[in-house]
Parts: C-alpha cells; structure tokens; sequence
C-alpha cells in the first residue's frame, strides 16, 4: 500500500495549516503518478505512429515563395482556403485538400494579422490596430477594399497582438486583444486585454476582461463564448474559461479600462489582491465577476501556450467524438481534445491528449469541407516542438475508431467515464486500474505557478456497465475547484487494445446536484481535549499481569474489518490491537447488541458535523460500550476493555461517516 | 534629427541580441516616446559673421544673412545682407577656392550646403580629399562625381580614358532638389605617418551622411583625389572649391581630434557571489576569485545568463583635462568611479545614462561594479568622448556602433512591377506612430501615412522598406524603416474647423479620436486611396509620383465638407515663397508646388517658434493638390 497523508477541508478555518503542512507532505510523498512537471515535450515516435492509425497529419504544400505564418483560417463559398499571415498576407489556396494546391495573393501590407473570417463574399481580419473588411469588388482576386470596420488604439508595444473575429449566432463578431508587455502583463491603452463584440458596421460593445494573452477563442454551437489563456503573470496553466458580459477572467491589468461608461462591469485593478493565498475558484466565490475556467490544460503537460478552439460538430465524420472541441497548443505543436459539460448551469469538463507532431506552432484550426481539419501554424519569435517556422497541415480521420476515454461526466462521488470501445470487463471493475491525484494552482500576481495541495484520491468502487462502454467510479476525495487526474496505464479494451491515451485531467467546479458526497480522505482535530473516557489506551494499572484475552482486527480493501466475527469470553480483560492497513481513516467502536445497533451509533456519528473529528466520530451514548480514536492510514491503535458480563453478539464498528453499512464484525460473547 | 532614431534603433537591436525568446522567463522590453538626450560633446561652431575663420580669399566669397537659388535656373542664387552664410557668388572671374584658419588632422564635421541647378563644388579635407558638392537631383546611378561622393584620384600619366580611378560613389543618391539646404556630417582621418614620415596608415572617411542617409562607411584613401594638394601630410586646411559654380554653406560646426585615447591599467576582475547582488559594501564582502587583466571586457560575462556580481579595479589615465562624457548602456547595474567618485550609474538601458564630468589629465584609481541582477538581463556597453578624443568604447574589443542597425540589410521589402503596401509602427520626429502604412512605387518614390491622423509623415526615395524589425523573430519594435532618404512632414492633424486665422492649430487627441478611420481602396493601377472622417467632413488622400528624375510626390486631396475648413500643408522653421505658389520648408527642407490650385491661397503664419503654411477652404471646394519636392 502506498502512504499518504491526507487531510480534508471539512473545518475551513484550518485551511491555512492544513495547506502547509499538505505542502510538506506531497513533495515528501508526492511521488503522484505523472504529476512531476517534465521540462519540455519530447515527441514520442512510436505514440505517433499509434496515432496516425487513426488521425493523421498531412502536408498541405506551401508556395515555397510564401511566407505562411498562418495567422488566421477561413473557407471561402467556393471552398478555397483563405489564409491571412503574421507578415500581412491573406493567400487564398485552391485545392487545399490536394498535393497541388495553387496559391494566390489576395491581399497583403496589413500588419500581422491573427484571424480570419469569410462573409457575405469577402473577408474580416484583425490585425494589430483594427478589424478589416476586405473585398473584391473588380472580380480581378485581389482585394481592392480595405475599409476600416472599427479601430482601436496600441501602444506600440509588440505584446499588443488582436484576435479574430469569429461570427457569433447574431452575426456580430468577437475580438479578443492581448495585453502589452511591459515587465509584466499591462494593458497600456484602452481596450487591451478584452473580449470585443463589434457589429459588422462598427458598432462596439465591451464583453469582458482579465484576458491576459487570449490568442484562441470560440463560440459553441450554443453560442456562448469561451477563449484560451496562455500561463503567465495571474495565469497559473493554459486554461479555458467561459465568458459572459460582465465577466472577469483573472488578469487585473484590464480592469483599468472598467471605469468606461460602456464596461459592463466595475471591478477595478486594486480589487484584487496580487497574493491572497487562494486558488482561482475560492477567489471566484468571494469575487462574483471573477470565472473560474471551465477547462485547465496543467502545464507542460497539456501544452504550453494554448491557442484555437474548434467544435465537433461532423456528427460522426471525425471519429467518435462528436460535440466534443479540440483546442490547439502552439508551443508544444499539438492539439488536445476537450469533452464538457455543464453541471448546475456551469461550464467543465475533461482535458485529453489528441494528436501531436505537427510541423509548427499550432495557432489556427478550422474544419475542411471534407471533415478534415485545417492546421494553421507559426512559431517565429515563439519557438514551439515543431521545428519549422510556419507550417499548414490537415488532421485527417483514418476510419478506424481509436481506443480512448470518450466522455468523463461528473458524479456527486465520483466520475462516469465512457470509452470508445467495450472494455475489459474484469480490468474494467479492479480499482486498482483507476488512479487518481487532484491539485490545483495559485492564483496569484507571479508568473505561473507550480502544482500546489497535491493529493491522492482513492477509486473506492469501479462498476462496469453492461456494455463494457461505461464504468462508474466511485472516489474518495474528491475536491470541488480542483483538478482531478485519472490515469488509467493498464486498461483494455475487450479486443485487448491499450487505450490510446490513458490519462484525462478534469476541471471540477460543480458536482450534479450540487452537494459533494464524496468522501473526503482525512479530517483535522482541533485543539480542543475532550474526554473520552470509553477510550482507554493504556494498560489499566489494576491488571496487574495483563490482558486475559488478546485480539487483533485489520482491515481489508472495500471497508471491512479483516473478520467476520470475533469469540470473547464474558467478564475479562480483552486487549484489541486494531490494526488498519486501509489508506483511510477509520476507528473500531464496540457496541451493545441488537441488529440496528451498529447503524444507529453510525448515524449519531454523523451528526456530530464538525465535531466529528475532535470526538473520534464516537458519539455519547450508551450503545456505546468502548472505543478507539481514529485511526489513520497504516497505523495502529491498542485499546483495553472489560468484555460484559452478559453473553450474547456485540458488534464491533467503524462509525467513521459513511462506513457504518459494512464496516462492522460480530463480537461474540459467550 | 535621424541620428536620434538610430540611437532608439540601436538600442532595439541590443535588445534584441541580448534577449532570447524564452518561452516561460519573462523578457522586458518597452515601446517608448522619450527623446535620449545628447549624447556627443558640444561641437566648435564657425562663426560667420565674418570671414575671420578663413585665410584671406577672392571676393567671389562673403557672408550673407539668407539665400536663396531658382531651382529652375541654372546656377542663380540671391542673396540678403546679413550674416551667418558662407556665399560664393562665383562666375567666370571671380573663381577663388576658400579655406580654414585652422588646420585639421582627424575632424568630425557638420554642416548646411544649397546647391543651384547644375551648380559645382567640392569640400576637400586636409586640401587633398574631395567630398563632391553638386547637383544630382534625380540621376539614378550615382557615381564618384555625385552630391557626396568621395571624388576620383587621378593619373594624368594613364591611357587617356583612363587617368581617373578610386572615385566612389555613394552608397544611394541622397541629393536633394537645387535650391534646398542639405546636410552632411562627415568624420574623416587622417592618414598616420611614423617619424621618418614614412605614411603608415591611409586616410580614411570613417562616415559621411548626407542628409541623414549614411552614404559612405570605411572609405581609404590611397592618396589625394584628384585636384588636391599632392603631397600627404599629417595635417591640412579644410577646403571649400570656388572655380565651378556658386555655393552656399551654413551652421558649419566640426570637433578636431587627436590620439587621445583614456588608458586603463593595472586591471584587476574581482567576482562575487550573486548572493549579494544588492549589497552597498562590495570590498567587505568575500570574493570568489580575483585576477588580473589585460584587457577591460565583460562580454564574456554579459554572454552568459546568470546572476553576475563582480567588480573591475586599477587605474585610469586620462590623456588630456577637460570634459568627458561618458554613456553607458546596460541591462543590469554598472557603476564608474574615478578617484573614488562615482562618476556614471548605469542602470537598465531605459535610463540611457550619460554623464559629462570635468576631468584633469592623469592617472587615478578607477572602479567599475557590475551586478547582472536577473540572469537574461544582459548586455554592457560604455563610450566615452573627450577633449579631441573621439568617443569609442571603452571595452577591449567591443567597437562603437558595432550592432547599428543598417537599414541597408536585413528583411527588405521594394516594390518590382507594381505598388507594394506595408501596415507598421511607423517613428516619426521621436514618436512612434501606430496605425500607419508604407507606399512603395517601382518609380522609387515612397511615402508613409499615418491613418489615424490622416496625415503623410514622410516622403523618401531610394529602396523601399526595412522590415526587420517587424519580422525577425517577435519584431520586438515592429518598426517599417524606410530606406534610402527623404523629408519627414509635419505629421499632424491635416485638417481643422479654425475659428478664424490666427487660432491655434488643434493638436490630435489621445486614443485616436480626433478621426474615424474609413480604410483604403486601390485603383486599377493599384494606388491607394485613403479616407477619414474629421468631425462631419470625409477626407480623401491619394498620392501620385513622379519619376525619379523630377522626384515629387503629388497629393491629391478630395474634401466632403459642409463645413469651411482650414487645411495645414507644412511646418517648418522657416517657411518662404518663392514664384509661381512654390514654398520652400525649413526645416526638412524641402518645396511645396502649390500651382494649379488657384482659388485657394495659402498664408505663411508664424506659431510660437515655428512656421505655418495654411489655407482655408471653403465648403463648396472638393479639391486640393500640391506636389512635395526634395
């Protein structure tokens, strides 16, 4: 078994200590599983060559006399490919799902344009300082028209990258701009460091900031609006975050700008603390404006810089995850793989790796007509896994269905996972296939953070649906605004495939029905000394020779005593080593007879709430003959006790909250 | 004035070299408007109120208070009573060269010529090295024989075709039009002799630019250009040639200089812990090693990222007393103390520090402390410039100007067959401008244009645009550099409602909003046509060129307006008209041809210590052009 000290967060005013001492306890034990934060993304070329069975990455030849550093994708009516580029270009590509497509020059001299969109038989960009509408209106394929559709100001600072647009369901397009830099992320001039709604004839709306380097957004098939952070100052990890007018998505530098008469929202730079202690999610229940992300994508291990976000909406055409959204990472030259949810009206859900290998930084990704998906990528001046400096490929579904995690739905205690194809029944229902670590990061001024409170989760219970698609997971420790690792290494598929990807990082914010009933792992006494006089630890000093009778109970996997039942003698000295070899905390509480007697006092024990762990989850009773403390994980406890006088079955319990139902052995006193 | 651009650009390209792009590290850099402040000692001015600056001359040389030349005349100039201005009103009699009381050896020279139409002159240095003043407006190729070429030596015993070699040519042809002032900022050496004098070293034109174009870098001299005094010597009368035509020339200023060079000796590198980086008692603390040095370098630390703390000790020899300023550029801390008085902090290369500070000739202990606070913030350069001493870097191996930027290398775009556009940052007089873009035509003619103020910022020719510093690695200036050289407008509002004639001029407003950008439409030939709206009035601007051998660019105006408006054309120090609604603009320096528009009539109005060329229009008026010449 392996050890761990867990405490919970049942008693939030030990918060603090309890962090610290979580600290100390997850680098002594933080051997978690994959957790350690690997420097760097070497591609493994056998995991691609696995990959490609199923996805795979094809060139789309580049002119090589253009400089392609794509920075926005768009399909024209007539199925070109348009591509606008960091050096000013939109490049309109016939053919693009070919060997030979023709490329030609539609439009050039903008300044590094970063999006692209195609409408009504022309085109919208962003480039540093303004949204541009560009027609044809000669028929000769090149843009004559370059009319300004709204305009914002720069600093000349060259952090002040602009996104997009994307069309909204209203036809009205979503900017995003990033901040300047300027030791640290500032928003020099108005407006950097926002999310814009601008109609097509410049009208302008505020939507919501805190963004910090947001060079990837979307707008689900629902309409709402999402975008992709990059870690740095305020930004623990990559993450997703919905957004919402009047939103605040964590970076205060934008805040500078609420005091316009069109911000929909008021919050102002100095709300927000540069150093509170918190994670993102408690900041965000003490600040309403502030949303915590939907999705996080843990640094270096999902990505580096987290770019485009596209929605699977092929209904099949791509492979077996339909609704499902794929969010590219420039820096690390891959896309992920998203499943989410909405739990109590909020936006979650699961992070998987996808597909990585690509040429370049991966910036831009729109959907072919074909069902592939257009790759568009550059990393000049931001160097990425992929070598080149620019690059454009399409992800192309092979047919064949890979094995992976489909879906990962959050229970009130647990996870429902789905797969791609029926599992292994018996793999399938061992726990101990499911490991699971949840963490979380700082929400704090520095940049970056590292993977704080790290702690084990305990996969109590995996039941494997009828059809081998879906097993229900149990856990134990689960923990509201934390992120929750599953690993999976050793399951298979009924065919015997190993899962293609094997671990999934899922963003819990909110639980189905809005109460945790995960158990939590551990719980912290206070200083509190109570007397517990049915609990005796020592020797009494009146047994002269010792004990007349000695026991020992253990513990086995799935809250059980290691016996059934245990034979004593009336009237005499019983010694009981209790032993729990368990990796949760449990107590052995000797009760009076009678069937219910065991459940009663384990229903008492739960209503002592918080002063559960002061008083050892026993409560005061007289059903209650003798009893240990609590007893933690791989440790033991010796109580002495005088058996009744009375012959007949007592019952020895765990009145730990919830372990009452199986937790018990007859005592059998004759 | 450029130079000052350059600086700014200097220090973006040291950025550049000592930052890498690290992907989690976080790198500083700013965009900023601040003006460094001089950097080079004061120059010695001729004054020329008289001719007491010169050996005695033929009367074809006089001082005049102003001048001024038809440029579509040949040779003719007028000129005004007065002073300030070296004239030579030469002809077929009066045909006498001029030179300097003073002698020179190595010199660095500054200084304002007006070429006539087809006018000839040369300025030769030491008497024997000829920098050719002409007019060479508009010819394509220029060669040894152009506006600032280094004049051609001669060998009358050669093939006759043959006597004239080693002219050559600049670099671009960066003359102006006849008539206009041009400026040129000269450094020459001299040639070295050794003591049986014996030449052991050539004279050499370290740099001429002509107006702000570097048109020469590192040009030897085997021996005196043709025309010059035969004999090579040490040191010379600086020579102005009378005999082809008239000339004039103003605010000449020039420093001279010698050997001088400040020695540092008895170096001693002593290293720290990093540890105490912020510590104020460096000599308490203890050290990790310490060793002699010949030489005084850090670039083999600033080469390295790590927190660096070290001190340089020994004694400094200065060669010379008098002034001596030092500028320092770093991205961690370095201090200089003289004789135990700290004499430059440098800290962050955004302070830009640069100190003058009275030296007297001799030897004292000198001390530098380095600290390198954060790992990537590299990078350590100190000059220093004397009393005839020359500023050079004080580092062993590290020359001045080593990592300029030349706009004559790197990411270049130049129009072929057609218009080329280019959206950028655009500096303009010490700004940096926004939401501006480029014009390249394959006429050569060029221009920048701001689109949020609506205004054209600078004209040039020559090669298009430098784009370097928008596309190398993160284009940390995103900077479009034009190349080749031209005149930078007034960059202004172009536009205003004035209350009557004598209000002020309004200013742009803040976030751009004094305009509403409309965007651009091109044309069947390609060109760009640019609209704006100011206050209820649309603006559209669309600029023709001429070919380079007239160059102008023509800007043609339409105005929708209800309303009348006032329409500024230029700014200038001094702005004159001259026949036929022609205007000359100083300072760029360049004409406006207003001909052809003939209800409208532009006022020359005075604004504080500059100059206005305004005109009012009316509302019914939709048209207005003009053409720019330099």
């Amino acid at each position: 078994m392996y050890p761990t000290l867990s405490f919970g967060k049942l008693t939030k005013n030990k918060s603090n200590m309890i962090r610290s001492k979580i600290i100390i306890a997850a680098v002594v034990f933080g051997y978690a599983f994959g957790i350690a934060q690997n420097k760097g993304n070497k591609v493994n070329k056998s995991q691609l060559e696995k990959v490609s069975e199923f996805y795979k990455i094809v060139d789309v030849p580049i002119d090589p006399n253009v400089k392609l550093e794509v920075g926005g994708l768009a399909l024209t009516d007539d199925d070109k490919l348009g591509v606008s580029t960091r050096r000013g270009e939109v490049w309109l590509i016939d053919k693009p799902y070919s060997q030979n497509p023709s490329y030609s020059l539609y439009a050039k001299g903008l300044h590094e344009a970063l999006g692209l969109a195609y409408k009504n038989n022309g085109f919208y960009l962003s480039q540093r300082g303004e949204i541009t509408r560009l027609e044809d209106t000669n028929g000769d394929q090149k843009a004559d028209v370059y009319k300004t559709i709204f305009s914002w100001p720069l600093s000349g600072n060259y952090h002040d990258y602009s996104y997009g647009p994307k069309f909204d369901k209203n036809g009205d397009m979503i900017v995003t701009l990033n901040l300047s830099w300027s030791g640290g992320g500032k928003s020099l001039v108005r407006w950097r460091g926002w999310m814009l709604k601008v109609t097509t004839d410049g009208k302008m709306t505020p939507i919501a900031t805190g963004l910090r380097s947001p060079a990837g957004f979307g707008i689900n098939p629902e309409g709402d609006y999402f975008y992709t952070e990059n870690q740095g100052d305020w930004v623990g990890s990559g993450r997703m975050t919905h957004l919402e007018s009047g939103s605040f998505a964590g970076h205060p530098a934008g805040l500078k700008w609420s005091n316009d008469e069109k911000s929909p929202l008021k919050l102002m730079p100095e709300d927000i603390e540069d150093n509170s202690g918190l994670t993102l999610y408690e900041y965000a229940k003490k600040v309403p404006e502030l949303k915590a992300p939907a999705i996080w994508f843990p640094h270096t291990i999902l990505g580096i810089s987290t770019s485009d976000i596209v929605y699977d909406t092929s209904e099949g055409k791509f492979g077996p995850f339909s609704g499902q959204q794929f969010v590219g990472d420039q820096g690390h030259s891959k896309i992920m793989r998203v499943f989410m949810e909405k739990v109590n009206g909020v936006y979650q859900g699961a992070a998987f790796p996808f597909v990585e290998g690509f040429s370049s930084g991966v910036l831009r990704m729109i959907w072919g007509s074909d069902n592939s998906m257009f790759v568009g990528m550059t990393s000049r001046g931001w160097a990425s896994t992929g070598k080149k400096m620019f690059g454009l490929q399409r992800l192309v579904w092979t047919g064949k269905t890979p094995f992976e995690i489909k879906t990962m739905k959050a229970l009130s205690d647990g996870f429902e996972l789905e797969f791609t194809k029926p599992i292994d029944k018996n793999l399938g229902g061992d726990t101990s296939n499911y490991k699971m670590v949840t963490f979380n990061y700082n929400y704090h001024k520095t940049y970056g953070s590292p993977i704080i409170d790290q702690q084990k989760a305990m996969v109590h219970a995996a039941e494997v649906s009828e059809d081998g698609l879906r097993v229900k997971l149990t856990i134990h420790g689960m923990r509201l605004g934390y992120i929750h690792q599953i690993e999976l290494a050793k399951l298979k598929s009924a065919s015997g495939e190993s899962l293609l990807h094997n671990k999934g990082y899922y963003t819990l914010n909110e639980v189905p029905g809005g109460t945790l009933e995960s158990m939590q792992m551990a719980m912290e006494k206070s200083d509190k000394k109570i007397e517990q006089p049915k609990r005796i630890t020592e020797m009494p000093k009146n047994w002269g020779k010792g004990a007349d009778e000695k026991i020992v109970l253990g513990t086995i996997p799935g809250l059980k005593y290691d016996t059934k039942e245990i034979t004593i003698n009336k009237n005499s000295k019983i010694e009981l080593l209790f032993n729990n070899n368990d990796d949760m905390i449990h107590n052995v509480v000797i009760t009076k007879q009678g069937e219910e007697t065991p459940l009663k006092v384990g229903e008492m024990a739960l209503g002592l709430g918080l002063d559960g762990p002061d008083l050892n989850y026993v409560p005061f009773t007289d059903l209650v003959l003798a009893h240990s403390g609590t007893v933690g994980p791989e440790q033991s406890e010796t109580i002495y006790f005088n058996s009744p006088s009375k012959p007949g079955v007592y019952w020895i319990v765990c009145t730990f909250p919830g372990h009452a139902y199986t937790m018990r052995t007859k005592l059998i006193v004759k | 004035m450029k130079h000052s651009a350059y600086l700014i650009l200097t220090i973006g390209f040291l950025f550049f070299y000592s930052c890498s792009s690290e992907q989690t590290a976080p790198i500083e850099t700013e965009a900023e408007k601040f003006v460094p402040p001089a950097n080079y000692l004061p120059f010695t001015k001729i004054d020329l109120s008289d001719l007491s600056a010169f050996d005695s001359t033929g009367d074809n040389w006089r001082v005049v208070g102003d001048i001024t030349s038809d440029r579509t005349k040949e040779k003719t100039m007028f000129a005004e009573e007065g002073t300030g201005i070296l004239y030579n009103a030469n002809d077929q009699e009066k045909n006498k060269n001029i030179q300097t009381a003073f002698d020179h050896g190595d010199i660095e020279i500054e200084f304002d010529v007006m070429m006539p139409l087809k006018s000839n002159a040369g300025i030769y240095f030491q008497g024997r090295y000829e920098i050719q003043l002409l007019d060479s407006w508009g010819v394509e190729n220029p060669k040894h024989k152009d506006m600032g070429g280094v004049y051609q030596r001669w060998n009358s015993n050669a093939q006759k075709g043959k006597e004239g070699y080693e002219g050559i040519a600049p670099r671009v042809n960066a003359a102006k039009a006849p008539g206009l002032w041009q400026h040129f900022k000269i450094i020459f050496h001299a040639p070295k002799f050794n003591a049986n004098g014996k030449k052991i070293k050539n004279a050499w034109f370290e740099k001429v630019w002509l107006n702000g174009v570097l048109i020469h870098e590192n040009v030897f001299l085997s021996g005196p250009t043709r025309g010059g005094m035969a004999k090579e010597s040490a040191r010379g009368k600086l020579l102005i040639q009378g005999d082809h035509g008239p000339v004039a020339l103003k605010n000449i200023k020039y420093k001279l200089y010698e050997d001088n060079k400040i020695r540092l000796s008895n170096l001693v590198r002593t290293t720290y812990d990093s540890e105490y980086i912020e510590s104020q008692n460096i000599d308490t603390l203890p050290f990790i090693s310490k060793q002699k040095e010949t030489r005084f370098s850090l670039v083999d630390i600033t080469s390295t990222k790590a927190k660096k703390l070290l001190t340089y000790t020994g004694n400094i020899s200065i060669p010379k007393s008098g002034k001596y300023l030092f500028e320092g550029i770093t991205k961690g801390i370095g201090e200089i103390f003289i004789d135990g008085k700290k004499i430059l902090r440098m800290q962050d290369a955004k302070n830009y520090p640069i100190k003058t500070v009275q030296l007297e000739k001799g030897t004292f202990p000198f001390k530098l402390i380095y600290r390198q606070l954060r790992p990537w913030q590299r990078g350590f350069a100190l000059y220093v410039e004397g009393p005839e001493m020359q500023s050079y870097s004080l580092q062993d191996g590290v020359r001045k100007g080593a990592n300029d930027f030349d706009v004559l290398k790197g990411i270049i775009i130049e129009p072929e067959n057609e218009v080329v556009t280019q959206r950028s940052y655009v500096a303009h007089k010490g700004e940096k401008r926004t939401h501006c873009i480029s014009v390249g035509t394959p006429e050569g003619i060029h221009y920048s244009y701001d689109l949020a103020t609506g205004s054209l910022l600078k004209a040039w020719t020559g090669s298009f645009l430098n784009t370097t510093h928008m596309w190398l690695s993160r284009g940390f200036e995103q900077l479009g550099e034009p190349i080749g050289f031209g005149i930078a407008l007034h960059g202004g509002l172009e536009f205003a409602e004035l209350k009557n004639e004598e209000a002020v001029w309004p200013r742009p407003l803040a976030e751009n909003k004094s305009t509403k950008q409309l965007g651009y439409t091109f044309d069947s030939n390609g060109m760009p046509s640019f609209s704006y709206q100011i206050g209820k009035s649309t603006i559209t601007n669309t600029f023709s060129v001429s070919d380079n051998k007239n160059r102008a660019l023509k800007k043609s105006i339409t105005i929708s307006s209800r309303k009348k408006l006032w329409h500024k054309i230029a700014e200038g120090e001094d702005i004159k008209s001259i026949e036929n609604d022609v205007y000359i603009i100083n300072n760029e320096s360049f004409y406006i041809d207003f001909s052809g528009n003939d209800d409208l009539n532009p006022i020359i109005r005075k604004t504080g210590d500059k100059e206005e060329l305004i005109v009012e229009i009316s509302r019914r008026k939709k048209n207005v052009s003009y053409s720019i010449i330099w």
